[in-house]
């Protein structure tokens, strides 16, 4: 019996297979990649929610983003930093969306009471502190945010943070003076 | 430089993670105790500040990350991104649109169902007398099945859409040839009909008639 192959006009066999076989190895190599970027794009997306699941699914989203444009983005410093910046913008704009709907629920909620402030050793200590330090973090500009939470992640070096983010070094390091005055501007 | 001079210098050292001072500054501060003080808690605060900018960046990520992508990715990624499968939404909705628009402009009027009081056209004629015109070609329920569907021009023009096509059974056909003789017999009915034709399913045409009395009875004589 004759066999009956249906082939679509403009394509062939051998193309397929080649595109198939291409689609492999770019899912092997995300994967590679998946283990060391997944973190990365994780603890980007909890610096700013500061929510395990909603950091999760932000992380999630953009590694599943990551991997559209893989084919283009497979030089690791470029990966990182586009990584890097899609996981950031995905948590702004799920903690803008967060925020809209905390202040809709406790719109009738007074205002938030504010405790003497304690000595800094006090409150380093304390989880208060914690919570004090997220709120002025949240307030930083989104550049001096960035920077301050990638050179602060354990394994990345100020030098790294400068070809993820693809901006100079000492531009790195300003903006993580500027980060850490502010900072303490407000806890102060 | 006053103490408040001297409180910058630190700060900026402080935040700039070097906590080396010029030698001007340290000076001060072993001979000032305000700043000595003012010292030691600003370090302790940018200490804190780093300890706890080091806990947020470095928090345990989940185990079901990294599954959770493999899920995702093995459940088959749409790999186009969302706007074009929204803009391809868009277009299919609007393919679906023109096509059953063009079905809409494409199909023949509606005419209604033929009721039972017009399987027999009647219509005033001038002329009571019996008429029976010559047969004409008058399109068959297999024709009007067709139109339905997509209409050719051709077709189109052979089915004249002014007149009635009536299917009449055989047994409705030998019951009005029944009810003709009864009514002849009692003379009170004049029915304009003919020699039904040895095929069946040959359509006929039947000239305009005029009917001046009618008395409706059932054609199946065991009704009564």
């Amino acid at each position: 019996m004759q066999e009956l192959v249906l082939i679509q006009p403009g394509r062939t066999l051998e193309g397929e297979s080649a595109r198939e076989a291409e689609r492999s190895k770019s899912r092997r190599e995300f994967e590679a990649r998946l283990e060391e970027c997944g973190p990365l794009a994780y603890r980007v997306a909890q610096g700013v929610l500061r929510n395990r699941a909603d950091a999760e699914d932000v992380a999630q989203e953009a590694l599943l983003r990551a991997y559209r444009k893989f084919d283009r983005l497979r030089e690791p410093t470029r990966f990182r930093g586009w990584l890097v910046r899609i996981a950031f913008r995905l948590a702004l704009d799920r903690l803008r969306s967060r925020s809209r709907r905390e202040i809709r629920e406790t719109s009738w909620a007074g205002p938030e009471s504010r405790p003497s402030p304690p000595t800094a050793e006090d409150l380093a200590a304390s989880t208060e502190f914690r919570a004090r330090l997220e709120r002025a973090m949240d307030q930083l500009p989104e550049k001096l945010r960035l920077v301050l939470l990638l050179s602060a992640m354990q394994g990345y070096t100020l030098e790294e943070v400068s070809s993820m983010l693809g901006i100079p070094m000492g531009t790195v390091k300003s903006r993580l003076f500027f980060a850490r005055k502010q900072l303490a501007e407000k806890l102060r | 430089m006053n103490c408040r001079q001297y409180q910058e210098r630190m700060l900026d050292a402080l935040a700039a993670g070097t906590a080396v001072f010029p030698d001007v500054v340290v000076e001060h501060k072993r001979n000032c105790v305000s700043c000595e003080a003012y010292y030691e808690s600003q370090a302790g605060l940018f200490r804190g500040l780093e300890e706890g900018i080091k806990a947020i960046a470095n928090e345990e990520v989940p185990r079901s990350l990294v599954p959770g992508v493999r899920a995702r990715l093995n459940d088959g990624l749409p790999l186009r991104s969302s706007w074009m499968s929204a803009w391809g939404m868009a277009a299919a909705a609007a393919a679906i649109l023109v096509l059953g628009f063009s079905l809409l402009v494409d199909r023949p009027p509606y005419q209604g169902v033929p009721r039972e009081n017009e399987r027999v056209p009647s219509q005033p004629v001038e002329n009571s007398s019996p008429v029976v015109q010559p047969t004409k070609e008058i399109p068959s329920a297999d024709h009007r099945g067709r139109r339905m569907g997509r209409r050719t021009p051709a077709a189109a023009a052979k089915v004249p859409e002014a007149v009635p096509e009536v299917i009449v059974l055989p047994e409705e056909r030998a019951a009005f040839a029944r009810f003709v003789a009864d009514g002849q017999e009692q003379g009170v009915v004049l029915a304009v009909t003919r020699v039904a034709p040895s095929n069946q399913d040959v359509p006929l045409q039947i000239a305009v008639l005029e009917i001046h009395e009618l008395e409706v009875q059932s054609l199946d004589p065991s009704w009564e």
